[in-house]
């Protein structure tokens, strides 16, 4: 003999459709036509709509009664804690962005240093030419103090652009310049000028450590602490090596830092979400790890 | 002396510019009936624990876009009620009965009527299959009608109307057994018979 299982969701039975108007009629979703029907069934038998429903409305007052259920005191102070805390969670993302912007208005103040240095670099050529030339100097000797200044232009747009964007050649001191200004674009600089101040150095993790669907809090601690959640502090944000493809995953602002970590000889980037679940990607190709 | 009073449009509006206190003081206010709302939906404590912390998360999130149209209390039910679909749809898997199942008494002796028969409907009712659980909730206890429930489960207004029907009946039918099997219970009206009770323990 088979036994239901007690834990098996019920499916009650069909009811008649009666029944089903008079509920209705209980949640006043019964029209017109409907209402005549069922009190015209209640004449029929004798008795009448109210007695009819008695039991209904009986279920629906004590269903609707259970909506004063008491809570746990500790329930709901953690969970209004925790919803508060929420109002505070657009702040750390703006923490981050503000570290970007703040990246990104040091690098615009860097190239328009970097303009600056130039426009003395050519003054101060053209004026060397012209003392060398009155005093009979070569122009090569001219050209290489011109080359210096602009090495020293071109050395601060180095100091801007690690992807050697920027030329040094001093071919052109208006093309020095203007590779200051259009060498690298204010977001890729602002990136590079990010990894820069915050040298992704790999954390090791022991090889027995299972990555695969850890969360952050899961983390061996020293890990754990290069995260700016972890540590509950204004710590430097690692931005995410990985952004793009973490950012085919989940939406952009749920991505919070990537930690640099080695593990049997590879090396990976651990994606924080906000969540503070992660994902592991394989570097340096950036290829998820399951 | 006593601190000012604020008025619950104040309290919004100040909630909506990131005042955490009175964020804090609406969360407090609504806290109980949201928590009712998606234990029921969800069925069980735990899983309850989890789409009340989504709701109120939610809630935080979408102050800023309460526009005052409605009751607040009945825009933290809707927003709770989505809250809570949500995370059954992220689960995806039928809640654990409620503990509350293995804890009904064998009689009424040491509870009062009323406790038991809430218990026994609180029971039944999350034992209910979800198509039917979540319309019944909806309506009795959200306080949604037919073309919003309709709406928010993706199901004709016929459907809801004929799931609700079944669903109370169901209860309905529990509770008239626990009636029938409780001797402390208030017998309901006699019925054209007047038989009594014959399933007493």
């Amino acid at each position: 003999m088979n036994f239901p299982d007690p834990n098996s969701p019920i499916e009650p039975p069909e009811v008649d459709d009666i029944t089903a108007k008079l509920s209705a009629l209980l949640d006043g979703e019964l029209d017109r036509t409907e209402l005549i029907d069922v009190e015209q069934f209640a004449v029929d038998n004798g008795t009448t709509i109210d007695e009819l429903s008695a039991d209904l409305a009986a279920s629906k007052v004590a269903v609707s009664h259970l909506v004063t259920d008491p809570v746990p005191p500790s329930t709901r102070s953690a969970h209004i804690g925790a919803a508060l805390d929420a109002m505070e969670m657009p702040e750390v993302k703006s923490f981050a962005a503000a570290r970007v912007d703040r990246a990104q208005r040091l690098n615009n103040r860097l190239r328009r240093l970097t303009a600056v240095a130039a426009i003395f670099a050519v003054v101060g050529g053209i004026g060397l030419l012209s003392v060398q030339g009155g005093f009979g100097g070569s122009d090569d000797e001219a050209a290489t103090s011109s080359d210096d200044s602009a090495e020293s232009a071109a050395m601060l747009e180095r100091n801007q652009s690690a992807d050697g964007s920027a030329s040094d050649d001093g071919d052109s001191f208006d093309a020095s310049a203007e590779e200051a200004f259009e060498g690298a674009a204010p977001s890729e600089a602002g990136d590079t000028d990010l990894a820069q101040s915050v040298p992704p150095e790999p954390i090791s993790v022991p090889e027995a450590f299972d990555l695969a669907g850890a969360t952050l809090f899961d983390l061996p601690a020293d890990v754990r602490q290069r995260s700016s959640i972890a540590s509950g502090s204004s710590a430097p944000v690692n931005e995410a090596i990985c952004f793009d493809a973490a950012a085919e995953l989940v939406p952009q602002e749920e991505i919070v830092e990537g930690i640099i970590i080695e593990q049997a000889g590879s090396e990976f980037e651990l994606v924080v979400l906000i969540n503070e679940e992660l994902f592991v990607f394989e570097l340096p190709e950036c290829v998820q790890v399951d | 002396m006593n601190p000012p009073r604020h008025t619950q449009t104040e309290l919004i509006a100040a909630a909506q510019k990131g005042d955490k206190r009175a964020m804090n003081t609406l969360l407090e206010s609504e806290y109980d009936r949201i928590h009712s709302v998606c234990r029921r939906i969800m069925g069980n404590d735990a899983d309850a624990a989890d789409g009340c912390q989504e709701a109120l998360l939610a809630i935080v999130r979408g102050i800023s876009r309460f526009d005052g149209r409605s009751k607040f209390s009945t825009w933290t039910y809707r927003v709770a009620t989505n809250a809570c679909l949500d995370e059954i749809r992220r689960k995806k898997r039928r809640p654990l009965p409620s503990d509350h199942v293995e804890e009904l008494p064998l009689s009424s002796q040491s509870h009062d009527a009323q406790t038991t028969d809430r218990m026994v409907l609180s029971a039944a009712l999350d034992q209910l299959a979800d198509d039917f659980r979540l319309p019944l909730v909806l309506r009795d206890i959200v306080g949604c009608d037919y073309r919003e429930i309709g709406e928010l489960l993706n199901i004709a207004p016929g459907t809801v109307r004929s799931r609700i029907a079944r669903g109370r009946k169901h209860l309905s039918n529990t509770l008239g057994n626990q009636t029938d099997n409780e001797t402390v219970i208030e017998p309901k009206p006699p019925s054209e018979s007047g038989q009594s009770p014959t399933h007493r323990p």
